[in-house]
């Protein structure tokens, strides 16, 4: 456990010392910025007096603005984190790290960690950020926003396998990033492959192949919803979601250290 | 004791979907004794950086087995009593050096305490006391070296890996690391050294092995490798060429250096005790008496050529 904490700070630190994680943090600031300003703008009157209900509309209106803002910081942290695995693969810097008492698996493990804690902490910052403000102008304090801060962390963990994936097989931080945006803006056109279909009339295979896709690819789209639905009460969550999304999270990181056991460096 | 065992070891790589395959180390057998320093030396691409990232688990031997301490290599615990300054390494730019030693010292699993301490002794050792604040992108290719060696000692291993420990290092800096590993050997540490500089390497080392495209061509000690057995170098006070008698000059090579020194060649039919009577009886006094040398840079390009002839 130590290992893996002590590569997690390193990466922690790595991602200070790129500004990246500088810059990230300023997003979120200005980000905070806008919802403050947003808010102190006349706009609770508005939601209060709004015809589907002040409650439904203040949850809508904090989903609505964490999940635009969380759009962005997605790309930015795809961004920020791509390198840190390649970095780590350098001829020079692995030889090192590996003639050192620690695990394979203990390294690329405080790798990915690093990753999450580094979004988890803008996350955090964000989404508590944006439910405060509404609270304190608002006077609207519902937890149920609060489960964003997960699903937006399992979101950001399948992405981030998919950078340790790509990273180990491909040392280069380009390609990593370009899948994990790929599967980004993918996964809202298969989550609504049913309008895609109306255009596939007698096309089944093709069907067939984006049902499969579907199948096997993470839900992001359907995770980032899922708070949404719970503090809507909209419907149920599929377990299908979570469980398909888990297992593709389970195995492409399995599959990146299994892959990172076995080369030689 | 044999801290390092290494039988039939062998390592091939293959290029993407195996089409083509390099042998990098072709049935290498060798030991290193406690307390030693042991040089590898080869050509680029012999396989010597292989060799040692083979023992260090970083690379995979293709077959073969290797022991260090008595235990299976890859056991992951040996390596906290192993020390490993890799050729070319690259330290986080970000940091300074102390922050380095700080960082690899947790990871080598040294307590805060020993380890501060340890950092302070070590930096101190290889003179980067002065920099130790100062960025990695500051620093020289000499520096990057000492701070290399200084991390690579910083767990007090009792055996240390060294991949061209002097390269980009200037003379003063070279010598002052060669004291560095006598004095660790002179600790009971065990030393194996990789380098180019084989002047460097005959003055420090005990034994050396000569790979050469992935093979051991030659291994044994320093003094054996590089001395000539049938030469001697003589220093009198006498003119021999005009004292001596052409049928003694004849049977012992006799070939003249400078005024004073002479060089002899010597075996079982004529041996060098009769030479020294003989000059004895002329009343000559002897100065000096030394068998003769090669440089190990000679008997490695020899052993090479050899090598590349028989191929």
């Amino acid at each position: 456990m130590k290992n893996i904490w002590l590569m997690t700070v390193f990466t922690l630190r790595e991602s200070i010392s790129k500004k990246v994680f500088i810059a990230f943090s300023i997003f979120v600031l200005i980000m905070l910025a806008g919802v403050y300003f947003a808010a102190s703008s006349g706009l609770g009157e508005t939601l209060k007096h709004n015809p589907i209900g002040s409650d439904k509309m203040m949850i809508l209106f904090k989903m609505g603005t964490a999940n635009s803002v969380l759009s962005l910081g997605f790309l930015l942290s795809i961004f920020a984190c791509a390198s840190f695995i390649p970095s780590l693969l350098e001829k020079g810097t692995i030889d090192l790290f590996l003639s050192k008492p620690i695990s394979r698996a203990q390294l690329l493990l405080g790798k990915y960690f690093g990753g999450v804690l580094i979004f988890f902490l803008h996350i955090f910052v964000l989404i508590a950020g944006i439910w405060i403000i509404a609270g304190i102008k608002f006077g609207h304090w519902d937890l149920s926003f609060l489960p964003l801060m997960l699903s937006s962390l399992f979101y950001f963990a399948i992405l981030n396998g998919v950078l340790l994936l790509f990273g180990v097989l491909t040392k280069s931080p380009g390609i990593s990033m370009m899948l994990a945006y790929l599967l980004m803006f993918v996964s809202p056109l298969l989550a609504g492959r049913d309008k895609l279909f109306l255009f596939l009339q007698g096309k089944e295979t093709l069907k067939s192949i984006i049902d499969g896709f579907y199948f096997v690819l993470p839900k992001l789209h359907e995770i980032q919803n899922i708070p949404k639905i719970l503090a809507l009460n909209e419907g149920t969550i599929e377990p299908q979601i979570l469980l398909s999304s888990f297992l593709f999270l389970l195995v492409v990181t399995v599959l990146g250290f299994y892959l990172f056991e076995k080369e030689d460096y | 004791m044999k801290i390092i065992e290494i039988e039939n070891l062998s390592k091939t790589f293959s290029t993407t979907f195996g089409k083509k395959t390099v042998t990098a180390l072709n049935d290498v057998n060798l030991s290193v004794e406690q307390g030693t320093i042991f040089g590898l030396l080869g050509q680029n691409g012999a396989g010597k950086t292989t060799l040692i990232k083979v023992l260090l688990g970083i690379v995979y031997p293709t077959s073969g087995s290797c022991k260090m301490f008595g235990e299976d290599f890859t056991n992951l615990h040996l390596k906290k009593r192993i020390g490993f300054l890799p050729e070319n390494h690259k330290f986080p730019n970000y940091m300074t050096g102390k922050e380095v030693m700080t960082f690899f010292g947790k990871l080598s699993g040294l307590e805060n305490l020993y380890l501060t301490k340890r950092i302070d002794e070590m930096l101190e050792l290889v003179q980067m006391t002065k920099w130790s604040k100062s960025k990695i992108k500051t620093y020289s290719k000499g520096m990057m070296q000492r701070l290399g060696l200084a991390q690579a000692m910083l767990n007090n291993p009792d055996l240390l890996f060294l991949d061209e420990p002097t390269d980009g290092v200037d003379p003063i800096g070279r010598k002052e690391i060669r004291n560095v590993l006598l004095a660790l050997k002179e600790e009971g540490k065990t030393i194996f050294l990789n380098s180019h500089l084989l002047s460097e390497v005959e003055l420090i080392t005990d034994r050396v092995a000569v790979l050469h495209k992935g093979k051991i061509i030659r291994e044994g000690n320093v003094h054996e490798l590089t001395s000539k057995k049938e030469e001697y170098k003589i220093v009198v006070d006498a003119d021999l060429a005009y004292l001596l008698d052409g049928a003694i000059k004849e049977k012992y090579a006799l070939q003249k250096i400078s005024s004073s020194t002479y060089l002899i060649h010597v075996d079982e039919s004529r041996p060098m005790n009769d030479f020294v009577d003989h000059l004895r009886g002329k009343g000559v006094s002897i100065k000096e008496m030394a068998q003769e040398k090669n440089s190990l840079e000679d008997v490695f390009i020899s052993l090479v050529q050899a090598e590349e002839k028989r191929l």
